[in-house]
């Protein structure tokens, strides 16, 4: 319950960089890092959005989240070691860096194409 | 005050259940007739509720989840004793002296078509109550109290596992032809339960064990999480048998059969034909989607189905109405005694609103797949629609 109290008002605004891309953003308190990313249309790649498919996993290159779920059910041992972790569920604490492999290369395919998004 | 209270609905069903039953003879049929009659009529003539109020109370909303525990347990006594034959905890005697009911006539009174209408009633509510419950409690997968208060209410449908399927396996695979829990087109519910069943408990075994060989565990070890879950409702027959006997055991055994029949039925319309491209997105567009205001209120926005698997990890309260998402011709109860007893008639009915979504909301992709769902579905105006497009 205090975890809780104290995860909801970090010491300074939650925020990501992300490599290899430059992208910076800030997160609102209670947002994922997902839902802060795709709120701001950058070509984040993502399916599921409840922690299962592992599609929005980056790497954890610097600071720290906490994590909403239990991601032993998706993510292999060797993942867990190198600190991937999965954009839909996890919250900054404060400034992290993380590394995303690629972008979304396609969008959906109703929408109409970006340019930005193609890039890897 | 309205926008809370009408979440404690589901409880006024449960307690006519539970009353029914201690009535005993025709009454046991109580429960199954208020909550079908209620509604199927209700959902009719009160229709759609779109409103998306704020709630400050969360307090209060999540303590309405957490009244399942001792109303479950109230009804599985109630059903215990009924079924027994001594004065289980002395209910017997007290409600006697208390109530000026007499229990032990009304047991006498009870025959196996009242115990039909008894299992129906408890059913159901061991499916609003519980499975729906449960299934709210262990979305919150970070959450310990509500993971193990979730996974106690899914147990009581045999289905513990639930908390690790529908997470990790029918969220990631939704409409696609890899999650055993959506009907393909043109299936039979009574094809489908036995497919989804089978299916779910398989996917569950293999995550968990996937997890604990992640975690370095052995498979039969404690923190085997999917046989925890049978323990569990072992423990619940146990429970029945000791204080009931073999008939106690096979009552509840009947019961959990059919409030997990109810999940199945879900299941089966909220997601009846849909396809998706498995390297997209989940979209509203991959649930049948309800605003029925009666259905929402007992069913705690689980009707809202669209907004729940694009964002699973909303809380009830947050579900907003999605009223341009492919929506359901009917209410949950209502969709739930056709898919039963009429579901050739039922899959006929959704063959248009099918062609509607190819058109309206597929993807060229989804197009596709729909076509060769179309094709293989068996069903000949999908198939006509197909070959004459």
């Amino acid at each position: 319950m205090l975890g809780k109290l104290f995860g909801r008002r970090p010491p300074e605004q939650a925020a990501v960089g992300v490599e290899p891309f430059g992208w910076e953003f800030e997160v609102e308190p209670g947002q994922t890092i997902l839902q802060a990313a795709l709120a701001r249309g950058l070509p984040w790649p993502s399916r599921c959005r409840v922690g299962s498919c592992a599609t929005c996993r980056c790497r954890l290159l610097e600071g720290d989240v906490k994590a909403l779920t239990d991601t032993s059910y998706v993510l292999s041992r060797e993942q867990l070691e190198q600190r991937y972790i999965l954009a839909c569920q996890s919250q900054p604490r404060g400034r992290v860096r993380v590394h995303l492999e690629r972008a979304r290369a396609t969008l959906r395919a109703d929408a109409p194409s970006d340019p930005a998004a193609e890039q890897r | 005050m309205g926008k809370y209270l009408k979440f404690a609905g589901v409880y006024g069903f449960a307690l006519a259940t539970a009353l029914g039953i201690a009535l005993g003879g025709a009454w046991m049929w109580l429960g199954a007739a208020v909550i079908y009659g209620v509604m199927i009529v209700g959902d009719e003539l009160l229709g759609d509720d779109y409103s998306e109020p704020d709630y400050r109370f969360r307090r209060l909303l999540d303590s309405m989840l957490y009244l399942a525990l001792p109303v479950l347990g109230t009804l599985c006594l109630v059903m215990a004793w009924m079924a027994g034959t001594g004065d289980l905890l002395g209910v017997g005697a007290w409600v006697q002296a208390n109530l000026g009911h007499d229990m032990f006539a009304a047991r006498d009174a009870s025959g196996a078509i009242h115990w039909v209408g008894a299992i129906i009633g408890a059913g159901l509510t061991f499916a609003a109550v519980g499975t729906n419950i449960g299934h709210e409690l262990t979305h919150r997968t970070t959450d310990a109290g509500a993971m193990f208060v979730g996974r106690w209410l899914l147990a009581l449908t045999l289905d513990a596992e639930f908390s690790i399927e529908h997470v990790y396996g029918h969220h990631r695979r939704l409409a696609t032809g890899a999650d055993p829990a959506t009907a393909r087109r043109g299936e039979s519910f009574y094809t489908f339960l036995l497919r989804s069943i089978a299916g779910q408990t398989r996917s569950a075994s293999a995550l968990e064990r996937g997890r604990l060989q992640t975690l370095g565990h052995g498979t039969w070890s404690w923190h085997n999480r999917y046989l925890r879950g049978w323990l569990m409702s072992g423990a619940i027959v146990a429970a029945f048998a000791y204080a009931a006997g073999p008939a106690g055991a096979a009552i509840f055994l009947l019961t959990a059969a059919a409030g997990r029949t109810v999940l199945e039925a879900v299941n089966y319309f909220e997601h009846y034909g849909l396809v998706r491209d498995p390297d997209e997105p989940v979209e509203p567009r991959h649930s049948w989607n309800s605003n029925k205001g009666l259905s929402n209120a007992v069913f705690f926005n689980l009707a809202r189905h669209s907004h729940h698997h694009a964002q699973g990890d909303a809380r009830f309260w947050q579900l907003r109405s999605y009223r341009e998402a492919p929506t359901l011709p009917f209410g949950y109860l209502t969709s739930m005694l056709l898919v039963y007893v009429l579901p050739g008639w039922y899959r006929n009915r959704m063959t248009p609103l099918l062609l509607d979504w190819d058109r309206r909301y597929a993807s060229p992709a989804e197009r596709q797949l729909a076509e060769q769902a179309n094709l293989a579905s068996g069903m000949r105006d999908l198939q006509l629609a197909t070959q004459g497009g």
